[in-house]
């Protein structure tokens, strides 16, 4: 670490003023959040009863982006800022590319399917050897969290540690707020523990950084929370499409070598691609659609608010994920018209009363 | 087509008997296995009759909610034959299980050998009205939540 | 010939035997667990059976998941029925002569009765141990709560047991009755000590909408009973069902803070309760302890030394002129009421535990001619007699979320009314008019059958029938009795020629005096509440009595204790404060069977303290062999 930091002081890194340290904090949250209504999509058409193995990892990794969520947070109620969440242009128009990434791939709501699956390997694709972040575009998430753990060291450097995390302590989300799974939330004010948190968080989500794809841990570094390990959400994906799950031991040019699984493609609500309210047929779709919409809006509002200086409101998020969670599904069973196979399905688009 | 428009009769018929919309009843997703179940369980021809007779009920106080309502309590509820088997609908709707039919009317109209009292299925279980109806949640599955519990009561929309 | 040796062999996969073996596996002793049942649930996809079992039975009772299997029958409460004495009642697995109905049930299946266990973990007050001596009824206990009080912390960990210390009030206990931590003691741990005041390792669940309702509605009452003024309290209930990790509470099996474990098999389910509402019969996401967790963490490990072998029935001790026994007969079956494929086997082990129910315990040692000296075998059957009491309140209370039951009013638990009458504790039941009038079902049918109802009508109506209602239960104290027993007879024996327990039970004129002034106490909470009293007992009801020209209904409670008491005399006990067996030395007799008092607690955690407390007498004896 400490060679490390000599070296990065001779040049300037990617982030190296406050103003861009707080716009890469608020792209962070974005990103975490980029990713949640297009699993839950695949996780929700899964119908009941079938493919438990799928339905584990994919929740898994769910319950994982909000914890993120809610460590970017803290890391910006840290730094002294709030995140932006209940706008509009928080939640992304899929389909569309992940924000701020120079991905050529676009991203829909889609159910579950191989194809939905390779997407979410491709959003959480290992970070490649010597790729370095780019000015606005990184290539994976890791990147993006590369360039937020070097400015912040750079920023300490030249501002002190105290200039930094001038956060107030009472806005932070602590283990009393937030227990769901996932590993545990901890509290961000110094330097050490900012750079833990974004450690985490890119190594659940892309395993163990390798010095060369192929050559890494396919497993994440959960051990630290007093929880096993397990694979990084890569990973995760990848035993759904192979149907087998990894054991301690494998590497990600070995391959999964644990238990096998079946995985019931057929067994899927047939939802409509990129659904929207505008395109609904009818009046009671939606109706229903925005309902969903405003279950989803209240969400955020929530947790706009929870991180910005009421972390208890956090445990009353609970139940509206649970409902929301029912209306989308509820969504997922009703015909787009009258005889037709295909489905309505969630459209996670931003609800403001008519 | 005659399958689908019987179908259309049931979901608009057991939409008016559960004070529930159409597109609630698709969304509990096992409306289509309720109907099958239902025609099943009564024999085809008693529940042609029975969709036949609601179709026209249904066309003919289309705009009329208050007319229809009082239609469906004069010429099925109170009928002999067609109101047993509309409070079984209704129950079947509201507690995702079949009641025997009374003996009586087992002896005047007849059923079938699957006319027995069962829960059609787990999923009828969890998707039963009732649980909505009350403000809860069916035991067991769709649960709300940690600590949900402990706040007050909030009536559904019904209107 | 005995197939191999063990250093123990446990009968009886349920949480006594999970308990033990969790002990023994820590020093790696080679353990046997016979299990009469199926193994399922170990896995999530068996688990998922019994889910989807329940989701299809009409009559969603205790045991509705876990299918009969008449080579391990159980009792079912849609069995229990009058009796017409002299002759029994024979429908069940119980062989009932009465004269009232022992009316509670246990499950013959790995798990064993957590399976369908609410959950509850209350300590017994320090007057539960000496009631004789107190109060002039009963017998004393000859350990008492102090000896117990560690055991209880290490039952409320190895259980993880949510509950706020602060939030909880007894009667006849002061600030000394959590006091300070004294698990664990002794032995090396990793990590931090807990030090200081005792923690649990989960918060409190939160409380129910309906516990705050009444909470506030009761806040001052007082209550007269005879001369004494009783002060009205509601307080909540420490549950074996995960909530929020204290994050104060140093797991000394880890060296971590306490992580609350969660589904068998499952990485991301049941770490916290998430109201599903069904504690009874099953917890989908087992956010509720079953002992299939603990008996799935000791099996997991790679070497295990606990071996678990189930579809095997016990039925014989064999043991030497010295009464030393020498080892056990059991019938292994391949599957359940297949009589091909049964095989008869011996095994024999340096210990043997019996750590079935306690009905089963005394059938087995009584099928074994084993332990009879001094007469108590089979005898001083005790369940908590549970009499309902419903209503509805002036407001929607929002019924039928979250746990069965999150407080209680602790206030009748003890006090000098326990010289005249039955002390009892009231749980207030969040779950509606279930288990007196099947609501909702009932409130369907009633209004669609008989109210001629439908649309939106009946949706309306149906809410407003239901959100007011709510239920009380009150656990009546029932006093151990030589004449309420369990015996054998070879007229009744089940489908792999086993005995099937024949039971004589009653109520006595002290715990019917205890269930008439409970309900006099719920009458002026319904009073003061202004709610509408829809109690009804009939005649027609199994468990019907009648105290001074009124009459009563009592459940049962699922809490079978008594039967192998512990006593400090071979003469009036058939187990000494080890728990080992009186006659016989290396024969330990474990579980609910050993507590000479049932108190008013549910009675699982002291059964759970109890184990662990013979755990490290039987280490010991293993030492010493």
């Amino acid at each position: 670490m400490a060679s490390k930091t000599k070296k990065r002081k001779n040049r300037r890194p990617q982030i190296h003023t406050f103003k861009s340290l707080y716009e890469h904090l608020q792209w962070a949250i974005e990103v975490e959040h980029f990713t949640i209504p297009p699993y839950l999509c695949a996780l929700w058409s899964i119908k009941e009863g079938t493919n438990p193995e799928a339905i584990e990892a994919i929740q898994s990794v769910v319950m994982e982006e909000m914890l993120h969520m809610t460590l970017v947070a803290n890391l910006m109620n840290a730094v002294g800022i709030h995140p932006e969440i209940d706008r509009p242009g928080f939640i992304p128009k899929y389909p569309c590319r992940m924000p701020h990434s120079g991905d050529h791939f676009k991203v829909s709501l889609e159910r579950f399917s191989k194809k939905a699956i390779h997407t979410f390997m491709d959003i959480e694709e290992p970070k490649k050897s010597g790729s370095p972040a780019r000015a606005h575009h990184y290539h994976t998430i890791a990147q993006l969290y590369d360039a937020v753990a070097e400015g912040l060291e750079y920023l300490v450097c030249e501002h002190g540690e105290k200039k930094v995390f001038k956060g107030k302590s009472h806005c932070q989300v602590t283990p009393q707020h937030y227990y769901g799974g996932g590993g545990f939330v901890f509290t961000i004010d110094s330097l050490e523990k900012a750079q833990f948190a974004v450690r985490e968080i890119s190594e659940q989500g892309e395993g163990k950084v390798p010095d060369k794809i192929g050559t890494g841990s396919v497993f994440d570094g959960d051990e630290h929370f007093g929880q096993p390990p397990e694979p990084a959400h890569y990973f995760r994906f990848n035993e759904i499409l192979l149907g087998q799950k990894y054991v301690r031991e494998d590497t990600p040019i070995s391959g999964p070598s644990g238990a096998l699984f079946d995985v019931q493609w057929r067994e899927v609500h047939q939802m409509q691609k990129n659904p929207k309210v505008k395109f609904a047929k009818s009046i009671p779709i939606r109706n229903k659609m925005n309902a969903f919409n405003e279950k989803y809006t209240e969400l955020l509002r929530r947790l706009e608010r929870a991180f910005s200086g009421e972390p208890h409101l956090i445990q009353k998020a609970v139940g509206q994920m649970f409902q929301l969670k029912y209306q989308g599904i509820e969504l997922m069973r009703i015909p787009i018209k009258e005889g037709s196979k295909t489905m309505v399905g969630p459209s996670f688009e931003f609800y403001s009363p008519a | 087509m005659k399958t689908k428009d019987d179908y259309e009769s049931f979901l608009q018929l057991s939409a008016v008997i559960t004070g529930y919309q159409r597109v609630d009843l698709l969304g509990t997703g096992v409306a289509w296995d309720y109907f099958t179940s239902f025609c099943s369980i009564v024999g085809k021809s008693i529940s042609d009759e029975l969709w036949q007779k609601s179709s026209k009920l249904l066309k003919r106080h289309k705009s009329n909610e208050e007319k229809l309502e009082k239609a469906i309590r004069v010429e099925l509820l109170s009928d002999n034959k067609f109101g047993p088997l509309v409070r079984n609908l209704i129950k079947l709707w509201y507690l995702g299980q079949w009641d025997e039919l009374p003996a009586h009317y087992r002896v005047t109209y007849g059923t079938t050998s699957k006319d027995v009292s069962h829960i059609l299925s787990g999923d009828s279980y969890k998707e039963g009205l009732v649980w909505e109806a009350i403000g809860a949640h069916p035991m067991g599955a769709k649960q709300p939540g940690f600590g949900t519990w402990s706040s007050p009561p909030k009536p559904p929309d019904i209107d | 010939m005995p197939e191999e040796t063990y250093d123990v062999v446990i009968v009886g996969g349920g949480i006594s035997g999970a308990l033990l073996a969790n002990k023994l596996a820590k020093k790696k002793k080679k353990v046997l667990i016979l299990e009469a049942g199926l193994d399922a649930g170990l896995n999530p996809s068996t688990y998922k059976d019994y889910v989807d079992h329940f989701y299809t039975q009409q009559a969603k009772v205790p045991n509705s998941p876990y299918t009969n299997n008449s080579f391990a029958p159980q009792s079912n409460v849609l069995d229990i029925a009058k009796i017409n004495p002299p002759n029994p009642e024979t429908s069940g697995y119980f062989v009932q002569y009465g004269p009232l109905p022992f009316a509670s049930t246990n499950t013959r299946s790995l798990g064993g009765t957590t399976l369908h266990w609410l959950g509850i973990c209350l300590r017994m007050l320090p007057n539960d141990f000496c009631m004789k001596s107190a109060y002039g009824y009963g017998v004393d206990w000859p350990i008492n709560y102090w000896d117990l009080k560690g055991y209880y912390e290490e039952a409320e960990l190895e259980i993880g047991v949510a509950a706020d210390v602060n939030d909880l009030r007894y009667p006849g206990t002061d600030k000394h009755f959590f006091g300070d931590f004294e698990y664990p003691k002794g032995y090396a741990q990793k990590g931090k000590k807990n030090k200081g005041k005792y923690l649990f390792p989960m918060h409190k669940i939160p409380p129910t909408y309906l516990d705050k309702y009444i909470s506030k509605g009761l806040k001052g009452m007082k209550f007269q009973d005879g001369d004494d003024s009783i002060d009205i309290d509601v307080v909540s209930i420490p549950q074996g069902r995960n909530s929020d990790p204290n994050n104060d509470y140093n797991d000394p099996r880890t060296g971590y803070r306490y992580r609350p474990q969660g589904a068998v098999g499952k990485m991301h389910e049941g770490e916290r309760c998430e109201g599903n509402s069904n504690c009874i019969p099953i917890c989908p996401v087992q956010a509720k302890y079953t002992a299939l967790k603990t008996l799935s963490n000791i099996l997991s490990v790679k070497h295990s030394s606990v071996r678990l072998q189930s579809q095997s029935v016990v039925s014989k001790l064999n043991y030497d002129s010295n009464g030393k026994i020498q080892s056990i007969s059991y019938k292994q079956y391949v599957r359940p009421g297949d009589l091909n494929g049964v095989k008869e086997k011996k095994v024999s082990g340096k210990l043997y535990v019996l750590a079935a129910s306690p009905i089963e315990n005394a059938k087995l040692m009584l099928a074994s001619r084993a332990g009879r000296s001094s007469g108590q075998l089979g005898c001083n059957l005790m369940d908590h007699p549970y009499v309902l009491t419903w209503g509805l309140m002036p407001d929607p209370v929002g019924p039928f979320r979250g746990p069965f039951s999150s407080s209680g009013i602790p206030s009748f638990r003890d006090g000098r009314f326990r010289s005249r009458h039955s002390a009892w504790r009231t749980d207030i039941g969040n779950w509606g008019w279930i288990f007196p009038t099947i609501a909702p079902w009932s409130n369907v049918e009633n209004r669609v059958d008989q109210n001629n109802m439908f649309g939106k009508k009946l949706r309306r109506t149906l809410y407003n029938d239901v959100q007011p209602q709510f239920r009380f239960g009150f656990l009546i104290e029932q006093l151990p009795q030589s004449t309420n027993r369990v015996i054998i007879d070879p007229k009744y024996t089940d489908a792999l020629g086993n005995y099937r327990p024949v039971i004589y039970y009653d109520l006595s004129e002290y715990e019917k005096a205890g269930i008439a002034v409970a309900k006099a106490f719920s009458d002026q909470v319904m009073r003061r509440m202004g709610a509408a009293d829809y109690t009804a007992y009939s005649p027609a009801d199994p468990g019907y009595i009648e105290y001074q020209g009124k009459g009563y209904t009592y459940h049962g409670s699922g809490h079978i204790v008594g039967t192998h008491r512990m006593g400090s005399s071979r003469k009036d006990s058939v187990v000494n404060t080890k728990q080992q067996c009186w006659d016989h030395k290396n024969l330990y007799l474990i579980g609910c069977g050993s507590m000479p008092t049932i108190g008013t607690s549910n009675p699982t955690l002291t059964m759970a303290a109890l184990t662990l407390q013979a755990g490290d007498h039987i280490l010991k004896h293993l030492r010493k062999i």
